[in-house]
Order: structure tokens, then sequence, then C-alpha cells
């Protein structure tokens, strides 16, 4: 069974057991909580620069992206025990999934397929686990 | 009667605003390739075909210029896709 599926009503249901639940919980508290965790694995993707050819970039534009993760991701936690979500909420899952996905990617320097290809035993579950939800939910989003 | 003489102002261009600015966005290993397309369709409002030309350009050369234009709006942009967990960047044309 699909994990989403976009109903007749337009609304896209949730098809996730106890566990799955619990995970997507725990995903979308770690990028709510990212915020003021300075040190996690989470921070430095949220915090990237984005244009590095200045000397800093614009205070405006850092406290947007803030603000618009930090939203996203407690939308998302708000409505992560939901059976049925409108497609904005379904997007907040996608956002803060993906956000978590490449975070952990990144903190452990997996740039490349070819890092990718090495990841071993409960990080490469974790990875392919998230991967599965954001394409899960791409895919209930776009039909 | 009083001669009112305007001010001397020296007024200061920044010349990169009026450059160009491209939004770039970095090939990663975990992105599924459905996610990139949509995330190019809802940010910049592209038909599917030109986003996923995008997506597989991203793939295939490793980055791609998904959009130019001021440097306000790019930076716009780049928080959007940020926002949404895709490595993007922006860079002034040469």
């Amino acid at each position: 069974m699909r994990p989403f599926r976009r109903r007749r009503d337009g609304q896209i249901a949730v098809n996730l057991n106890d566990a799955g639940r619990d995970f997507v919980r725990h995903v979308f508290r770690e990028i709510v909580a990212a915020e003021y965790d300075d040190d996690g694995v989470i921070h430095p993707v949220i915090y990237a620069r984005i244009t590095p050819g200045l000397d800093h970039d614009d205070p405006t534009r850092l406290f947007e992206r803030q603000q618009e993760v930090s939203s996203v991701a407690q939308r998302a936690l708000q409505t992560c025990d939901d059976d049925l979500l409108n497609d904005s909420d379904a997007w907040a899952w996608l956002r803060t999934i993906q956000v978590a996905l490449r975070s952990h990617a990144f903190g452990r320097d997996i740039r490349t397929a070819q890092d990718y290809q090495q990841v071993e035993g409960d990080l490469r579950v974790y990875l392919e686990s998230l991967q599965y939800l954001a394409w899960g939910l791409a895919r209930a989003l776009s039909s | 009667m009083t001669t009112i003489t305007s001010p001397h102002i020296d007024t200061v261009v920044d010349h990169q605003l009026d450059k160009v600015w491209k939004v770039i966005v970095l090939d990663d290993p975990v992105t599924p390739m459905l996610v990139v397309t949509m995330v190019f369709q809802k940010v910049f409002g592209y038909p599917k075909e030109k986003a996923e030309f995008l997506m597989l350009t991203v793939h295939h050369e490793g980055r791609a210029i998904v959009w130019s234009g001021e440097r306000e709006r790019a930076e716009h942009f780049c928080v959007a896709l940020h926002s949404h967990g895709l490595l993007a960047t922006v860079e002034q044309e040469d």
C-alpha cells in the first residue's frame, strides 16, 4: 500500500501505521528544534550561505528562511496525526521531510552518489525511509 | 530675496544592482528526482516539461541555472529553494 494516496475529493490520505507516525513526528520535531540547536546536524543546512560571492548575506533573507523552515515544520508537526491532508499540509510534510533528508546527508558528508553508495546500517535505513516518504508525498501531490 | 542653491550630493551607484544574478541548484545524491521537479514547478511556476528538463540538467551536469534576473528576486527564490530542502545558491553573472 502506498503511504500517501490522492482521494477523489482531492485530499491526500495518509496510510502510515503507528511506527510510521512516530517516525514522521520525530522528523518534524527535529526540524522544529533545529532552530535552537546550533550544533545539530540540521543547523548548517538551514543556515547555509545564500550569496557566497558577497561578504555576508542579507539579514532579511536569513530571517525569512529561518521563519519559513520553522513555521512549515511546526505546521507539519501539528498535522502529523491527521488521516487526511490538504495540499498545503502535504507540502508542509514534504518540505520538512526533504529538509531533514538533505540535512542528514549533508551533515555526514554525503555529497556524491559514490558517497551515498557507501552508507550502510541505521543511517542508510533512515535516509531511505525519508526518501520513500518524500517520493510518496510528491507522487500523491502530482496525481 | 534668498537664493537657494541646491546642495551638492554625491551619489553612490551600486553597480551590482545592474548585473544579472543567477539562481543555481546543485545536485545532491539523496533528493528524489520527482521532488526536484515538483519544487521547480511550485517555486517558479514552471510547466512540467521545463521543470523536468532543469531537474535532469542538475542530475547530469551537477548544477543548473534555474532562474536569472535581479538580485533581490534571485535571493528570494534561493531562500524558497532552501526551505524546500534543495541545495541552491545565488551567483552574479560574469
